[in-house]
């Protein structure tokens, strides 16, 4: 034991040494990606108020017009090159709503039933066979999904809703849906999964059948998880930008008809931010949508994120 | 852990071997600089692009900006060659000649623009007013123009293009006063001239605008004669068999058309010369045609 002893020490200290290196190691990491989001943060909001100096920042929402009677009128427009500069992002919220809020509605019907399916009634061999292909979905690179609506789509959907507008609101949010069916159906399917078998076997030994199980015992006890991925669904749609700058038709309306062409807030980032001239206004209201997007989307997370954490405090009885 | 090490090592000289080599003398390069006018930065770049290729000793930078500060770096000698998308003033001229720069025109290329409709539209030409009133969301339905009863869809490219702002300088111009129109709200934006063209050829309400080189050859769509005013002939930038209509394009009878300039100081010598001459040469020709651009027909012609 007396020799063994020094040795042992060595190793064991030499074990301390390599734990706590991976444990900082694995703490940088962390830390490092939080510093980043951190940074980005502050670096939208630092280049969307610098130029806020001679600039009102209610001009970001509407201007002002003088009319011929010397009453003023409220003008909500994005024209951002012109020579008498418009720079309201109205229109782009609203745009970036006309499609979000009719993809996730779509995605709703859809990837809640899939969830359901997947989780309740599949067999176990179909669910291994099904849920990857609908997790593939998710996969497809969006701007091949944007040329498709944009090609295939477009058309077939000017001939069965004989639109005006070809490119339309609508059309983005079904080329939307493809991307958000899955994030809405796998959620819902994992919080349906998470509910403990007991619940079930209590529901079926009271004699309910599975439809009465499913839709009195299992959606109410998963409601706030399938919502939490509703959430999810949403803040995915508000964010996306390659399906709705090709098939949404970008014009920056005020319209809330979902059959008109509309522009969204990351289309117009995307359309603008290449070719715009560093440290115009124009600049900083790009970089000012790009605040109002990610406090947005920040916030949608966040509160998928807390309802997911208060329902699994709920299950664990 | 030793072999690793020593791969790594091995690894880092290879890097810094291939950097070291990599890096050109930069000090034995001729550099021209050239700036001005937005609308030909790309067709500068693609020039630059393939005259750098086979000449790898000079380095060409090219900045934008507008044609005013494509004139203005000329005047203060800080461009040597300025790209210009209309002719000088004469005030400008003389301006320049003050400042004792003498600035010499040479045409590089041709722009015109062509608006496109579905080739279902029974409309053939419109006056610059109309189009206009069509643009600016005055006039929103075809029947208004004789055609049918359809509203009207505008297409239109991204506000950073240059073919947007000629066609909002020239077109639209300034209503009454002297405030410069802006195209209707509900003008829809396309990202790029192919998906403009896919997406009139497939609305039969539609209507857009882009560079004539493009569309001249597409049977989906229809290129409109364009009347300079109620009286005036119709003119198309096409002829019957599809090719450009040069001479109403050379000659400004065809409205939406014009030349873009290089402005030097003074006649151009040395590598100033020989990167103008290879911008008119067949090769500097073809790539304005590349660049949806109309070529110049005879490859010298300075004026």
């Amino acid at each position: 034991m007396d020799t063994q002893s020094p040795y042992a020490k060595k190793i064991s200290k030499r074990f301390r040494a390599k734990e706590k290196l991976i444990k900082y190691f694995f703490f940088l990491n962390g830390f490092v990606t939080v510093l980043l989001i951190l940074l980005i943060f502050l670096f939208l909001l630092k280049e969307s108020f610098a130029g806020y100096t001679d600039f009102n920042l209610s001009e970001y929402f509407f201007t002002e017009k003088t009319l011929a009677d010397g009453s003023t009128e409220k003008i909500f427009e994005w024209f951002p090159t012109s020579e008498d500069q418009r720079l309201s992002i109205v229109p782009l919220i609203l745009g970036t709503l006309l499609t979000a809020i009719p993809a996730t509605i779509i995605s709703t019907m859809l990837g809640v039933f899939v969830g359901i399916y997947l989780s309740e009634i599949a067999g176990s061999r179909l669910r291994e066979i099904l849920k990857p292909i609908i997790e593939l979905f998710a996969g497809i690179p969006t701007v091949v999904l944007g040329f498709f609506m944009l090609v295939v789509g477009a058309t077939y959907f000017q001939d069965v809703f004989f639109t005006t507008s070809r490119l339309n609101a609508i059309l983005a949010a079904v080329g939307l849906s493809f991307i958000i069916i899955p994030i809405i159906a796998t959620l819902t399917e994992e919080a349906l999964r998470s509910i403990p078998l007991e619940l079930r076997m209590a529901s079926y030994s009271l004699g309910a059948t599975k439809w009465q199980t499913i839709s009195r015992v299992i959606i109410p006890t998963a409601v706030s998880g399938i919502s939490a991925g509703i959430i999810l669904g949403f803040g995915r749609a508000v964010g996306e930008t390659m399906i709705v700058l090709m098939a949404s038709g970008n014009a920056a309306e005020l319209t809330l008809d979902v059959f008109r062409s509309v522009r969204t807030m990351t289309a117009t980032i995307a359309a603008e931010l290449g070719e715009v001239s560093a440290g115009s206004q124009h600049y900083f209201a790009l970089f000012f949508i790009g605040t109002v997007l990610f406090i947005g989307t920040f916030l949608l997370n966040l509160i998928a994120e807390l309802i997911i954490n208060k329902m699994r405090k709920k299950i664990r009885f | 852990m030793f072999i690793l090490k020593s791969k790594l090592v091995f690894l880092s000289i290879i890097l810094l071997f291939a950097a070291s080599c990599k890096n050109p003398q930069l000090h034995d390069k001729t550099v021209i600089t050239i700036r001005g006018s937005d609308t030909m930065v790309n067709l500068s770049q693609k020039w630059a692009e393939v005259y750098m290729k086979k000449n790898p000793k000079v380095s060409i930078q090219i900045t934008g900006g507008g044609s005013g500060t494509g004139i203005a770096a000329l005047l203060n000698g800080t461009a040597m060659l300025a790209n210009i998308s209309r002719e000088l003033k004469d005030g400008e001229i003389e301006h320049a000649r003050e400042l004792n720069v003498e600035p010499m025109k040479f045409r590089v290329a041709l722009d015109g623009i062509a608006l496109i409709v579905n080739p279902s539209n029974p409309i053939d030409s419109l006056t610059l007013i109309q189009i206009r009133k069509i643009f600016s969301g005055e006039l929103n339905n075809w029947m208004e123009l004789g055609g049918e009863d359809r509203r009207i869809v505008l297409y239109g490219r991204e506000n950073s293009s240059g073919t947007y702002e000629y066609f909002r300088q020239t077109v639209l111009g300034t209503a009454n006063g002297n405030q410069q129109l802006d195209f209707a709200t509900s003008t829809q934006v396309l990202q790029g001239t192919a998906a403009l063209g896919e997406a009139v050829s497939h609305d039969r309400s539609g209507i857009g605008y882009g560079g004539v080189g493009y569309f001249a050859n597409r049977k989906d769509l229809k290129i409109l004669s364009i009347k300079k005013d109620n009286n005036a002939l119709p003119i198309s930038p096409i002829e019957s068999d599809n090719n450009l209509n040069y001479e109403a394009i050379y000659n400004g009878d065809y409205s939406l058309s014009r030349f873009l300039y290089c402005y030097t100081n003074g006649t151009p010598s040395g590598e100033i010369k020989e990167f103008l001459d290879f911008i008119l040469s067949e090769e500097g020709q073809k790539i304005v045609a590349e660049m949806e651009y109309i070529p110049l027909l005879d490859y010298q012609n300075q004026l």
